[in-house]
């Protein structure tokens, strides 16, 4: 290229400029469909499932239990149910699937036994999730004599979305940057001060999201509950947690019966009545409503830590 | 001059510092020749010579005050060290010499001038062999500390430091042979205060010469010979590895 | 893996050795520089000394047995192109290679007065980190308060009363030269302040433990000029105070805030020599040729 600055050079410059600035437009506008085509179908099911199920919407819907009369039946039973899972599944996967993630990140040896772990740990997070249901009813329910209980469906549901905490955490532990590790143990700092001190806290945000995007899969799913023996018709609610005497909290609703969402929703949907679809739909748009919500809760908590941290 | 190793990896450096050892060369040889053509001038009462150079005598100047230039604008962009560094401060104190040497020429040529319109006579006869045995030692001592300057060659440096002691001595012979004549035959007294001035003038060109020389010590070792008389009873000074 | 060369370290316990009036043993003194010249008799305490090290990761060797005498309370440079070990050779000060697997270490690295081989087997390198202090390439603060950045050396030494972590941290902040600057707003993130700010912190937070060595890599190679001479005047400042070693690969940051300097190459130790004589006159062909820009 001659650097000549005739006129005719820079016409051939601002050409050649036009057309690549061009099909860099081309790709913003492909990129822009293709989400606006995945956001548009999300859109189109929750409108739909908010329109069918817009005559059971209301407060009702929440605070009644199932009924043989679908204009009747409400979901309060599998909110809370599923609610209840939620905390269980939540209070068992953070401590040791957090846990997990800092041995095999910071702790574990890098050796062929390590290896082949992690490979497991990351296949694991494919397996489907009936296979999960299968192995806590032979597991908890036989062989542990945990019911078909909340725990139950706790622990199964923990070990589904292990995995994916795991390795959500893995990611996170592994953003903090190694001079920020290496700034602490140069100041005396033992493996468990830089981990304890540091690394776990910078790391906390992506940690959460990783929880949360690990329950949010867990909401709904329902095959593995079905599988270890869920109801899908119950009258009653678990035992309060929280009681009026001393400790005021109660663990005995871990051993109680359960159904949850998407169950009372498979429920209904089976169900020959057209009003129960009626049902169904708005069970989903809740459902879908939590789940976003949820989703929400990881986003803002991401952006909370990424402004307090930016490395 | 001394090159370690291959050139610099920043080229333009490269240039810079050999353009300044090319015009410090240069400007050597001119003052050099100088020194030999003023001395032509006095001893051969040679007047075109003498204007050759008085008009040369502009040159000198006009280049010391480029190479120092030069070198300072080096020190400021290249920030040079060790034997950059030593080369370049060694040519900015060779040419303050040699411009020196330049003058002391011009002095030598405005005296044959003076001379030459005289004639013959008076007691430039007399002063013939002192200032013809001073002349040639300035003029071979000079030309000697050019080379060494431009080769970066310090072992001659003692040839120089003999030379200039060598001048000083027959200074001090010319000059009490001049108070002799001084004495004897005051009418001569305007030319022997003439030629002890022209003595003088080659006796000083013997010191620039032998300074030259000492910053060519400087520029190859690093050790600043200078004082080394006055400083004896000083801790050695660290030179030759 | 250690190899112990010369006495056995419990029967080597000696006084720190003097340097002056070549009462040291076999040490190859550097000519005095010129701004010391005027001191009648120059006392340097050699503080820490490396006998023969040499260094691997995994079969790669790094260092290849170097010797050299850090001396107290004075700032050596380590200079040498990329690759020649100087940031090696300085992470073995504070032990920093045990983080990584597979590394060894060869030879002595020996801190006086108290004639501690601190590279020897069954040295915890937690210890040897609690006596020297680093400072990173890059600014490193924590995400974390100012003041919880400078106090953390201190809690990590179980220092718990706040008055005297407070009094600490403002003498460490201090002595960085960056407490003007922060003491109103202690409570901020450290990660708010400026690049340069930020190595002041880090500074500070290195001081705040009063280390006996305190290892600088590259303290400023991502700071613009103003700033790096504020690091510059600060590590001046601590000469009388520490002694700093300090990995640079500028060479006039050496030329300017160094007592000596070290030229690397290829893992081996070139030269080491006072700075003034390094820098004009150096006594290897390979030194000259480095730092006049010849290296091809």
């Amino acid at each position: 290229m001659q650097a000549t600055t005739t006129a005719e050079s820079i016409s051939r410059i601002r050409s050649d400029v036009n057309r690549r600035k061009f099909l860099d437009q081309v790709f913003v506008m492909v990129g822009l469909l293709v989400m606006f085509a995945a956001l548009l179908v999300l859109a189109i099911l929750f409108i739909d499932l908010v329109q069918k199920g817009a005559p059971r919407l209301n407060l009702d819907f929440l605070t009644q239990f199932p009924s043989r009369k679908a204009e009747r039946a409400g979901i309060l039973s599998a909110w809370v149910g599923t609610s209840l899972i939620m905390l269980t599944t939540a209070v068992i996967t953070m401590p040791i699937g957090v846990a997990a993630a800092i041995y095999l990140e910071e702790y574990a040896p890098k050796n062929w036994v390590t290896a082949i772990i992690e490979i497991n740990v990351t296949n694991l997070a494919g397996v489907p999730s009936i296979i999960y249901g299968l192995l806590a009813l032979g597991l908890f329910v036989y062989q542990f004599n945990l019911g078909q209980s909340i725990l139950t469906a706790g622990l199964t549901l923990s070990l589904l979305i292990l995995p994916i905490v795991i390795v959500a955490t893995r990611e996170a532990l592994r953003a903090v940057p190694r001079p920020i590790r290496e700034a602490a143990y140069a100041l005396g700092a033992t493996r468990w001060e830089v981990t304890a001190h540091h690394v776990l806290p910078y790391s906390m945000g992506g940690i959460l999201t990783g929880m949360i995007i690990g329950l949010s899969r867990a909401i709904g799913e329902t095959a593995p509950l079905i599988t270890i023996g869920a109801l899908s018709f119950i009258a009653f609610l678990p035992e309060s947690p929280f009681k009026g005497e001393f400790p005021f909290l109660s663990i005995a609703w871990l051993k109680d019966a359960f159904t949850a969402m998407p169950i009372q929703m498979f429920n209904w949907v089976s169900r020959p009545d057209p009003k129960f679809q009626v049902n169904a739909a708005a069970a989903g748009a809740i459902l879908l409503g939590m789940t976003l919500l949820m989703n929400g809760i990881a986003i803002w908590l991401r952006y909370r830590f990424r402004k307090r941290i930016n490395w | 001059m001394n090159e370690p190793g291959e050139g610099h990896t920043f080229k333009a450096y490269d240039g810079a510092l050999s353009e300044l050892r090319v015009r410090a060369h240069q400007m050597g040889t001119l003052v050099a020749q100088q020194v030999e053509t003023a001395v032509r001038a006095l001893l051969e009462s040679d007047r075109e010579a003498a204007e050759l150079v008085l008009r040369r005598e502009q040159q000198i100047n006009t280049w010391q005050t480029e190479i120092e230039a030069e070198s300072f604008r080096l020190l400021a962009r290249q920030a040079p060290v060790a034997s950059d560094l030593r080369t370049v401060l060694a040519i900015s104190r060779a040419v303050t010499d040699l411009e020196r040497a330049g003058d002391e020429s011009k002095k030598i040529a405005r005296f044959a001038l003076a001379n030459s319109a005289r004639g013959a006579a008076g007691p430039s006869r007399v002063m013939h062999r002192p200032l013809r045995h001073m002349a040639e030692l300035a003029s071979e001592s000079m030309r000697v500390a050019v080379n060494a300057l431009d080769r970066g060659d310090a072992s001659v440096a003692h040839e120089v430091s003999r030379l200039d002691r060598e001048i000083d001595q027959e200074f001090e012979a010319a000059l009490r042979q001049l108070m002799t004549v001084a004495m004897e035959r005051s009418r001569f007294l305007k030319p022997v205060f003439e030629t002890v001035f022209a003595l003088k003038s080659l006796e000083r060109i013997g010191d620039h010469a032998k300074n030259v020389a000492e910053h060519v010590v400087f520029l190859v070792s690093g050790a600043d010979v200078r004082h080394a008389g006055a400083a004896r009873g000083a801790p050695a000074e660290q030179t030759q590895h | 893996m250690q190899t112990r060369s010369g006495a056995p370290e419990s029967t080597s316990r000696q006084a720190p050795q003097r340097l002056a009036g070549g009462a040291g043993p076999s040490v190859p003194r550097p000519a005095i520089d010129a701004a010391r010249a005027a001191e009648p008799v120059e006392q340097v305490t050699v503080k820490a000394r490396a006998e023969n090290l040499s260094f691997y990761y995994g079969t790669v060797q790094a260092l290849k047995g170097l010797s050299i005498e850090m001396r107290e309370k004075r700032v050596t440079a380590l200079i040498g192109p990329s690759g020649c070990g100087k940031t090696t050779f300085l992470r073995c000060f504070n032990r920093m290679h045990d983080l990584t697997p597979g590394t060894r270490y060869e030879g002595r690295i020996m801190l006086y007065p108290d004639d501690f081989n601190l590279i020897a087997k069954g040295v915890d390198p937690i210890e040897v980190r609690m006596r020297i202090g680093m400072v990173f390439q890059k600014p490193n603060p924590f995400p974390k308060s100012i003041f919880e950045n400078v106090a953390y050396g201190l809690r990590v030494r179980g220092l718990r009363s706040s008055a005297r972590v407070e009094e600490e941290v403002e003498k460490a902040l201090r002595r960085a030269a960056i407490w003007d600057e922060v003491k109103d707003r202690l409570d901020n993130s450290g990660l708010s302040l400026s690049g340069g700010q930020q190595q002041r912190l880090c500074i500070a937070r290195a001081l705040a433990t009063n280390p006996e060595i305190l290892l600088f890599d590259e303290p400023t190679s991502a700071l613009d000029p103003i700033a790096t001479a504020r690091i510059e005047e600060l590590i001046a400042e601590l000469r009388d105070q520490v002694t700093v070693i300090i990995v640079t690969h500028n060479m006039q940051q050496a030329a300017r805030v160094s007592d000596y300097t070290a030229f690397m190459y290829l893992g081996e130790l070139i030269e080491f020599d006072n700075t003034s004589k390094l820098f004009t006159n150096p006594s290897k062909k390979a030194t000259e040729d480095y730092i006049t820009g010849r290296y091809g």
